[in-house]
């Protein structure tokens, strides 16, 4: 696999996964699970994706060389991007959707909001780093 | 292994002594005598019974001993010192001071029977195979004790009561719980040998069904642990919660240290009745409890807020009760009221008047109608019954409807202020309020200008954050919802 579709493949799982997301919130805050406090929950979730996404973003719009593009991507690297990639989309979604679930033990959304804060963003960071480390390998 | 054993029914025993049945306050004096026949105990080289009986009275609490034994005969030569040869002056040994027993415990051994099944094949063959045939054949040991009472002024005997213990009473099994640690203290074989642990553990189970036979363990009777009047205890260690009131029962839950619990009345043996602070109802070992919070119930209830927060309605209902002597009368016919309609837990409160108190419900969930809700004491979001139930939790979140009741009864009218009470102070209230009526409170008179008030909090979740009052006008549900709901006029 060459970079340019190794970056792809990042782009589009971080989009398909924060559109779900994003739809995931807004369907709350529109059925009024957050009540006045939607903003809490938006803040939250716009938090975990947008760095990668905006690094992917304008990774999607930069135009690098052809023997960039064509190159092979290092395996190892785009791997380690897509576990850690994937592990974190599925604690940011499983946090939303399991809400119900983790209410009934006594956690509310928000106070589910503010202790996984620290560890997905520590996450993110990682997130961020093994991409970036995809896009900029070799440029 | 046999060492092992051993060491486990010794620990079995210390810890058992705290199994030992208590008392809150003193019955009496009480001296105790060994039983007229000594061969009960010598035949296996036990000491006389009556040490180790001093050790179980004197752990209960039940009784002041007064000694008649070794204690007295010393005593006696020191007052003939002061009689015969002269104590200095201001010596305190005079006449008429020593104190006469009130009753008298006479501590017999029946049997112990060291080979019931005629097996002595563990004391013939030696090393690690005896050992192993010795402990087969000790499972027979057996010993059967009475302890008889009489009262010293009628000569009356008040109580008889027999003993059992058998060797599977002191392995690892549930029965080792009555074992008596105090035996440590007393020797005499009583410690150091199976036969003197089995005769200790007789003698305890005698002398507890006897302690019980005279009620003096039983809850909210006169010199049990519950005489405090108390209807909140607190377990002093680690208990199950059983179904039935028996070691064998099954474990409903184990209540931690420091767990609340708050007694049914209802009493077996040792074992009581309780609910605990999540509504589970079973039976524990009453000698792990201890009177709670209302111990002091003569203390004062902490305050409520006076004038009291903006509840989402209220309304006078003294007409609904009938005219008491005293507050106390009130606080009586409130808390039956409320318990006939399933609020089992009250939170007592003084207020800022002289002659008032407050009383506070749980919270408790409503459903749509204003209705206790199925899951009534169920303040978390119950559980989704379905897919589409939990779609609909997931997006529009947790909307229950709660209540709390606050009962005012004062001689001045409460007058809430525009202050629009929180979340927090209903569950501050739950947390801080007297489980029951101080005794001053109670006794205090209740004046002709006396009236009663209920104020209904009610609070809804819009969403997952915190829960926010319902204003009166803002879609609370009326005051006569809730009046009709108690019965009132």
């Amino acid at each position: 696999m060459n970079r340019e579709k190794a970056v792809r493949h990042l782009f589009i799982l971080w989009l398909v996964a924060a559109c779900f997301a994003t739809l995931c919130v807004c369907l709350q805050i529109l059925g009024g699970r957050y009540g006045g406090d939607g903003q809490i929950a938006l803040n939250w979730l716009l938090g975990q994706y947008t760095p990668v996404l905006s690094i992917l973003l304008a990774a999607a719009f930069s135009e690098p060389s052809k023997k960039w593009r064509e190159h092979p991507v290092n395996q190892w690297k785009f791997r380690w991007s897509v576990a850690i990639s994937a592990f974190q989309i599925f604690l940011m979604i499983s946090f939303i959707i399991f809400q119900p679930a983790l209410n009934a033990l006594g956690i509310t959304a928000y106070s589910l909001f503010e202790s996984t804060q620290a560890i997905l963003l520590v996450l993110q960071s990682v997130a961020v780093a093994a991409i970036g480390s995809v896009i900029f390998d070799g440029r | 292994m046999k060492a092992r054993r051993s060491e486990a029914a010794l620990h079995a025993m210390k810890q058992a002594i705290q199994d030992v049945p208590r008392c809150a306050s003193k019955h009496g004096t009480i001296t105790i005598v060994d039983g007229d026949d000594p061969s009960g105990w010598t035949q296996y080289q036990l000491a006389p019974p009556a040490k180790l009986l001093k050790v179980l009275v004197q752990r209960s609490g039940c009784f002041n001993l007064v000694d008649r034994g070794s204690g007295l005969e010393t005593a006696s030569r020191e007052r003939a010192i002061g009689g015969n040869l002269g104590l200095r002056r201001r010596a305190n040994v005079g006449q008429g001071q020593i104190k006469a027993a009130d009753y008298v415990l006479v501590a017999e051994v029946q049997s112990a029977n060291r080979n019931a099944s005629g097996n002595a094949v563990g004391g013939i063959v030696g090393g690690l195979v005896g050992g192993l045939l010795g402990g087969i054949k000790s499972r027979k040991l057996e010993a059967n004790t009475v302890l008889s009472l009489t009262n010293v002024r009628t000569a009356e005997t008040i109580a008889v009561q027999d003993g059992y213990a058998a060797k599977n009473d002191i392995g690892f099994g549930a029965g080792a719980r009555f074992f008596g640690g105090a035996a440590g203290t007393v020797g005499g074989g009583y410690e150091n040998t199976d036969i003197g642990r089995i005769v200790t553990l007789s003698f305890i189970q005698a002398y507890a069904k006897m302690v019980i036979e005279l009620k003096l363990t039983e809850p909210g009777t006169k010199g049990a642990v519950g005489a405090t009047g108390s209807t909140v205890f607190v377990a002093q260690a680690p208990v199950a919660m059983r179904t039935v009131p028996s070691a064998t029962g099954k474990v409903i839950g184990t209540l931690s240290a420091g767990s609340v619990v708050y007694p049914t009345r209802r009493a077996s043996g040792l074992w009581w009745e309780v609910a605990d602070q999540s509504d589970r109802i079973g039976w524990v070992l009453s000698t792990k409890l201890a009177p709670g919070m209302d111990n002091a119930s003569n203390s004062e209830e902490p305050f409520l807020p006076w004038p009291p927060p903006r509840p989402s309605s209220m309304g006078e209902v003294t007409r609904s009760f009938g005219r008491g002597a005293l507050l106390g009368e009130y606080g009586a016919q409130i808390k039956a009221l409320l318990a006939r309609k399933g609020y089992t837990r009250l939170h007592y409160f003084g207020v800022r008047t002289p002659n008032g108190f407050g009383i506070t419900t749980d919270i408790e969930r409503l459903d749509a109608e204003g209705k206790p809700h199925a899951k009534r004491w169920t303040l978390k979001t119950p559980p989704p019954g379905g897919f589409l139930e939990y779609v609909d939790q997931l997006l529009r979140g947790d909307t229950g409807r709660f209540r709390v009741l606050l009962f005012i009864v004062s001689d001045q009218d409460p007058k809430p202020n525009a202050y629009l009470a929180k979340q927090v102070d209903l569950e501050r209230w739950r947390d801080s309020g007297g489980v029951v009526l101080s005794g001053e409170t109670s006794r205090r008179p209740a004046p002709s200008t006396l009236k009663v008030w209920m104020l209904v909090y009610e609070f809804v979740v819009t969403n997952s954050k915190s829960a926010e009052l319902i204003a009166d006008n803002d879609g609370a549900f009326p005051f006569s919802l809730h009046s009709r709901f108690l019965g009132f006029q």
